[in-house]
């Protein structure tokens, strides 16, 4: 009876104070906008940076050491070094725990390392070539390689000249030139004819040195079972190549390191000069940063004319000619004259360089098919080689970008990665300890070392005779490369053995909280020392952004929240206390405090309920233009967040529920006060307000 | 006080020519006029890790400069090596059939051991010498003496210090120091072979054992052992990259 009546009464007072109450509603759904699309966006960029962190590598968990001396980074930090994560020893075990847990749909094993690629500078690779094609008795090759490395010689021998001017060292500079002499003279052709290794030999001490270092190429490697990784992580998206099929050996570097790192560096800088100036809208003009570039570009013109052999030089060298109308000079010339590019000819000369130079360098210091000798240090510290073949490129979605270098992490299969690693088997540890007791001797620290080894004063010199051993030594043959390592393995190894991370797909991705509890939970009741963590915590660095973007993002909203929820406050209280006069006449014709208080806490209640509909609506309708325009991503780290170059927000009932239950219970709280203070007003007192 | 007087005339640092004639004699006495080989041990401890221990065979040939150094054992690094030619060294890794340019400073096999630690004694020709004082080293009374490398010359450090035995001559301690003067690594040779050589009709004198702490990362250490030496003339094959390939086929 007195709801039905408290509810006409007070659709009637929202209808006779209609101005006032679409003021406070359009506050009360302004407050709704706010809310509704600041937990729209929270939610949709927490949705995105899960999937796009976890579809890339990490999985909703991963499974690690307990007692690894660093925190798991699995997409890197910003350090060189390898964190020490420890080991997972035996994957069967843990695959058989993580069987026996519901929420686990997949078990992908993993390891982080690093190596790099043997290199040498340009003279090297030529030698390199050249040693081959005179041991495959290739003479044709080897004497356009042995041509090529005379054209280098000879661009190199002005470069003396310079140096002169830098260096003290007058006797290096005259071997050097004295060199430079030799491998250019008429006579050089015949004498490699004559002895063509030794002279290969010579060149490698003598020629090579005098080349700028070559390019050094880390690569960190993540060591999967690159079936189950590249089947389980959606991200990922093979862009050249082939993924190694399991028992096959390979690796799968990133497109976008690749093109950072092992594209020739003049087409690299080539290429970024070109995107500045048609994406950025810069100007090469005649001075300033982009014009400084072109003409360090221009000097790195060895980087082209050391690749280029003498027959496709002398076809190139009049089209080049052509394009700078004709100038004079050698190839040299020509080749910085081309870099130096400008604003006008950038385009044609881009066209040109791809057209006619680029098909007749290395444009790729590696390409996918090679053979790469990588080298790492292994856990127990020695130098480990091992040839892997480049298997393909690959690109995570969403993750490229121009300004940083994105996507860092060369796939490597698992058994190559073990190999790198190098944990030393029981045979070798055994080995091992032979080889030490084969000598004997003492340990002696590093504390006492003079008085351990000069406390006595024994004598230092001794004579000794001739060893016996060497006959042995030099009849000694370690067998083939190519008989040591196999290009395959038994797929079976992928199942058990060494692992160092373990990513862990969950059944449903948003239990991560659940499926961490229930798979740590069986890994402590199996008695594995492994612990588990959850993918932001897993990622590293871009983990730690995760959280810290979230957090940002949160105070934003929290404070947007705030602030509405103060001038909802305010608004309602000045509308409840300007009505005290009403009050008391209420009062004064028998109506109760609570009755009063219910009916100002009704007319504020449909207030609010329609203002937060309309305000829902705007923000759905917000929300969802942002969501088919998309929030653009500005920077590529917000790239790997959004999970690509935009951030396409969605809506659903939660954030609408949310935001129409804060609003209308903020405009109940807020009205409850001035109504009880209102209702509290003697009728007296309140009617006398009025007069 | 008369008798600290005379003493103390009686006493004078080595001049600068004498400095240069005690180096001279280290770098003879471990100098063959002919040829070298040597089958060493490397050991290896670091902290945190498992120690490491290399057999390999070392050949020189000092009238070149050229060195080969041949790891033997453990079988997975048997083959790997390094040539010195020409001032250059390069490293040999069969498991990749390739070669590579090195620096001086390279650890040998990944140990505390460089170039210099198995290569034939330049340091007169290398460096100019300093005299600091006359010390005790354990029971034995040494010459402290400071290095500086001549200009022009790639060394893997610039300066050093060196304790030889006042009564053999032979280097008992040395320690190596970056540009910067901060110390790199402390090494220790506690006692010296010789063996007579045919081609130099005298004796050639080499480390018994090498003692190498590094000073940077504290607590890693290399031991080098000289197990045999062979003083005989060897291929001149021996010092190209075909036979260090020729190990893997």
């Amino acid at each position: 009876m007195s709801l039905a009546l408290a509810l006409r009464l007070a659709l009637g007072n929202v209808r006779a104070y209609a101005v006032k109450n679409l003021i406070v509603g359009s506050i009360l759904a302004f407050g709704t906008l706010f809310v509704v699309t600041g937990a729209a966006l929270l939610n949709s960029l927490d949705r995105a940076m899960q999937a796009s962190v976890t579809n890339a590598i990490t999985g909703e968990l991963q499974v690690y050491a307990k007692d690894a001396r660093d925190p798991l980074s699995v997409m890197g930090d910003m350090g060189m070094t390898v964190a020490d994560i420890g080991e997972i020893e035996d994957l069967a075990e843990l695959r058989d725990v993580a069987a026996s847990v519901a929420e686990v749909a997949e078990v992908i094993p993993m390891g982080i390392g690093q190596s790099t690629v043997f290199g040498g500078n340009d003279i090297d690779i030529v030698l390199g070539e050249l040693r081959g094609a005179v041991n495959a008795g290739d003479t044709a090759k080897a004497a356009a390689l042995l041509d090529r490395a005379r054209r280098i010689a000879s661009d190199l021998a002005p470069e003396m000249d310079n140096i002169e001017e830098l260096t003290s060292d007058t006797a290096k500079l005259a071997d050097d030139r004295a060199t430079l002499a030799r491998v250019t003279s008429d006579t050089f052709s015949g004498e490699f004819a004559a002895s063509p290794i030794p002279t290969i030999d010579w060149m490698d001490s003598h020629l090579a040195p005098l080349a700028t270092d070559g390019k050094m190429i880390y690569l960190r490697l993540v060591g999967a079972d690159l079936d189950a990784f590249t089947r389980s992580f959606t991200k990922f998206e093979l862009v050249e190549g082939a993924i190694p099929m399991r028992g096959e050996r390979g690796l799968l570097i990133p497109e976008s390191y690749y093109q950072l790192w092992m594209k020739n560096t003049v087409a690299r800088e080539l290429d970024q000069i070109r995107d500045e100036v048609r994406l950025d809208g810069e100007t090469i003009g005649i001075t300033g940063v982009l014009f400084d570039r072109v003409q360090r570009n221009s000097r790195q013109y060895r980087r082209i004319l050391y690749q280029l052999d003498p027959a496709v030089a002398d076809a190139l060298e009049p089209k080049i000619r052509a394009q700078l109308g004709g100038i004079e000079g050698d190839m040299a010339t020509l080749l910085k004259a081309f870099l130096a590019v400008t604003d006008e000819n950038l385009e044609s000369r881009y066209a040109f360089f791809y057209k006619e130079i680029a098909p007749n360098i290395r444009l790729y210091d590696i390409k996918v098919g090679d053979m790469l000798p990588l080298r790492a240090f292994t856990k127990s510290g020695y130098l480990k080689s091992l040839n892997v073949r480049f298997a393909g490129i690959y690109r995570t979605k969403g993750y490229a970008g121009r300004e940083m270098m994105t996507d860092a992490n060369t796939l490597i299969d698992l058994v190559s990665f073990r190999d790198l690693y190098g944990k030393m088997t029981d045979s070798q540890r055994a080995e091992l300890a032979d080889i030490k007791a084969s000598v004997g001797g003492r340990d002696v620290g590093a504390e006492n070392v003079e008085d351990a080894l000069f406390g006595g004063g024994s004598g230092i010199e001794s004579t000794v005779t001739s060893g016996d051993g060497f006959a042995a030594i030099d009849a000694l043959s370690f067998g083939a490369i190519d008989a040591r390592v196999s290009d395959t393995y038994p797929p079976e190894q992928l199942d058990s053995g060494l692992a160092l991370n373990v990513a862990i797909r969950l059944r449903d991705p948003s239990r991560v909280p659940e499926g961490q509890a229930a798979l740590q939970a069986a890994i402590d009741k199996a008695g594995l020392p492994l612990q588990v963590v959850e993918w932001r915590t897993a990622a590293g660095m871009i983990g730690q952004l995760v959280s810290v973007v979230q957090v940002v993002m949160a105070i934003a909203v929290g404070v947007m929240f705030l602030v509405s929820m103060v001038i909802i406050n305010n608004a309602l209280v000045m509308a409840t206390m300007e009505r005290t006069a009403e009050i008391g006449t209420m009062r004064a014709v028998g109506a109760r405090k609570s009755f009063v208080v219910a009916l100002l806490v009704l007319e504020t209640l449909l207030v609010a309920i329609a203002a937060a509909l309309v305000g829902s609506a705007g923000a759905a309708a917000l929300v969802g233009w942002l969501g088919g325009v998309g929030i653009p991503a500005g920077i590529d780290m917000f790239s790997i967040l959004f999970g690509g170059p935009f951030l396409y927000p969605s809506i659903g009932f939660a954030e609408v529920g949310l935001g129409v239950g804060l609003v209308c219970a903020v405009s109940v709280l807020a009205t409850l006060y001035p109504a009880i203070l209102a209702a509290g007003v003697p009728p007296v007192v309140a009617l006398q307000s009025k007069e | 006080m008369l008798a600290l007087f005379i003493a103390t005339l009686a006493w004078a640092a080595p001049s600068s020519d004498e400095l240069v004639g005690m180096l001279k004699v280290v770098d003879d006495r471990q100098q063959n006029n002919g040829d070298w080989r040597s089958l060493v041990y490397i050991e290896q401890k670091e902290k945190d890790k498992s120690d490491l221990a290399y057999q390999a065979a070392i050949y020189r040939r000092d009238a070149d400069d050229k060195l080969v150094i041949l790891f033997l054992k453990p079988q997975a690094e048997a083959g790997k090596g390094y040539l010195r030619a020409d001032s250059n060294l390069f490293m040999f890794d069969p498991t990749v059939g390739k070669w590579e340019r090195r620096t001086e400073r390279e650890r040998i096999g990944g140990t505390g051991s460089q170039r210099q630690d198995f290569d034939q004694s330049r340091l007169a020709d290398e460096y100019a010498p300093t005299f600091v004082a006359e010390e005790k080293l354990g029971q034995y009374t040494v010459n402290r003496i400071k290095l500086a490398v001549k200009a022009g010359i790639d060394v893997a450090y610039p300066v050093v210090e060196l304790w030889l035995d006042k009564a053999t001559g032979n280097v008992l301690k040395r320690q190596d120091f970056a540009e910067s003067g901060r110390l790199m690594r402390t090494t220790y040779y506690p006692a010296w072979n010789k063996l007579y050589s045919e081609s130099k009709k005298a004796e050639v004198y080499f480390p018994k054992e090498v003692w190498i702490y590094d000073e940077v990362e504290k607590g890693n250490q290399t031991k080098v052992v000289i197990q045999e030496v062979d003083l005989k003339p060897l291929d001149p094959n021996i010092f190209t990259k075909a036979w260090l390939e020729s190990k893997s086929r």
